[in-house]
């Protein structure tokens, strides 16, 4: 009897003891846990800190020389001279008029319209200028001052250099210049037209 | 005996928690400290370049707005540039734009570069202002699309001004 009791005991107290080990087993296990999530947290948070430094520096660049340079360029392009005399293809900026109102417009005799002539100079120049400094994609968009649609609603604008910077997404260095406007008076009326070029890295 | 091996692995593997955890904090702590240097010295050299970048364009605008150099709205008179060239000494210029700086104007209406000197107006399309210093450190330039006025012929070319500050 007494002995049944002690076996009985025994087994109780190698019960507890099992309880005990498997529960600090469990605690051990949890405070795995924590530390590894702990771990996790601050690994986070110091990534989450390099990303957002490096976020914060990669915005601090040379916007004041990039915003002079794009303007600069649109403007040099516009006041050069063509090498025509005719006053509707004297500078480019003429010669830009000249292809939006009146695309077919020669300049002097065996000179292509106006058009193609505004594409040849342009692109002439611009690769001139990109030989002097470093090559680059363009886009000038010549729209008029009000809205003008074509059948389809499309709005009617003229544009000279690489169509396809309109609408990418992808350049990684897209800048843009501020319109400029340019009027010019025929006969009675004033017609306004908005120049603006958008370049990037070739 | 079992009872006591347990507890000795159990004080050993808290002891091994420690020494991860201390192991642990220290790489961090020591990465805290290499990114935040290596933070520093691209904030610095950000800083550098940004005011190297700053004076360029600063001489850069004051040269296309200056009427000693130009017809207004950064178009370059050949004919002021040559005379300048001519009569102005670099220490003149220097008064009004510090020191340590070139520029040079290049019309791109010919091939090649011909250094415009009094003789050789109006054939001719570089304009160097201040002499460029081989040995000078630190270099830094910048181009800028800008016109030149070409008197003689009456029309206006594209032109790149190139600004360089070293030190």
């Amino acid at each position: 009897m007494s002995s049944e009791i002690t076996e009985l005991s025994e087994e109780g107290g190698s019960c507890r003891l099992q309880t005990a080990i498997m529960g600090n087993k469990i605690s051990q296990r949890m405070k795995a846990q924590s530390s590894m999530l702990l771990i996790i947290i601050v690994i986070m948070i110091f990534v989450g800190l390099a990303v957002f430094l490096l976020g914060l520096a990669s915005t601090v660049g040379g916007n004041e020389f990039t915003a002079l340079y794009v303007n600069n360029l649109l403007l040099s392009v516009m006041r050069t001279d063509t090498g025509y005399t005719d006053s509707r293809c004297k500078l480019v900026s003429d010669l830009v008029f000249c292809a939006y109102f009146t695309p077919e417009w020669q300049c002097g005799p065996g000179v292509p319209n106006c058009l193609e002539l505004a594409n040849n100079t342009i692109s002439n120049y611009m690769a001139i200028f990109g030989n002097a400094t470093k090559n680059m994609k363009y886009l000038f968009t010549v729209t008029p001052a009000f809205v003008v649609r074509d059948p389809s609603g499309e709005p009617i604008s003229l544009d000279i250099g690489d169509n396809s910077l309109k609408k990418s997404k992808t350049e990684s260095l897209k800048l843009y210049s501020h319109p400029l406007v340019i009027s010019k008076t025929v006969g009675s009326n004033q017609y306004t037209l908005k120049i603006q070029l958008i370049i990037s890295k070739k | 005996m079992d009872c006591k091996s347990t507890g000795a692995r159990k004080g050993q593997s808290e002891i091994m928690e420690y020494i991860l955890m201390v192991v642990f904090i220290v790489a961090a702590i020591i990465a805290i400290i290499i990114f935040l240097t290596w933070w520093n010295l691209q904030q610095f050299q950000m800083d550098t370049f940004k005011n190297r970048q700053d004076r360029v364009v600063g001489i850069g605008q004051y040269m296309m707005g200056d009427y000693m150099f130009t017809n207004g709205d950064s178009v370059f008179d050949d004919a002021k540039l040559t005379a300048i060239n001519a009569t102005m000494t670099c220490q003149e210029l220097q008064k009004i734009l510090g020191t340590n700086w070139y520029v040079k104007i290049k019309a791109l209406d010919m091939d090649g570069e011909k250094p415009c000197r009094w003789n050789d107006y109006p054939d001719c399309n570089v304009w160097s202002i201040c002499a460029y210093k081989e040995n000078a450190k630190d270099r830094f330039g910048q181009n800028f699309p800008v016109n030149v006025y070409r008197k003689v012929s009456d029309k206006t070319a594209l032109a790149v001004l190139y600004v360089e500050v070293y030190s």
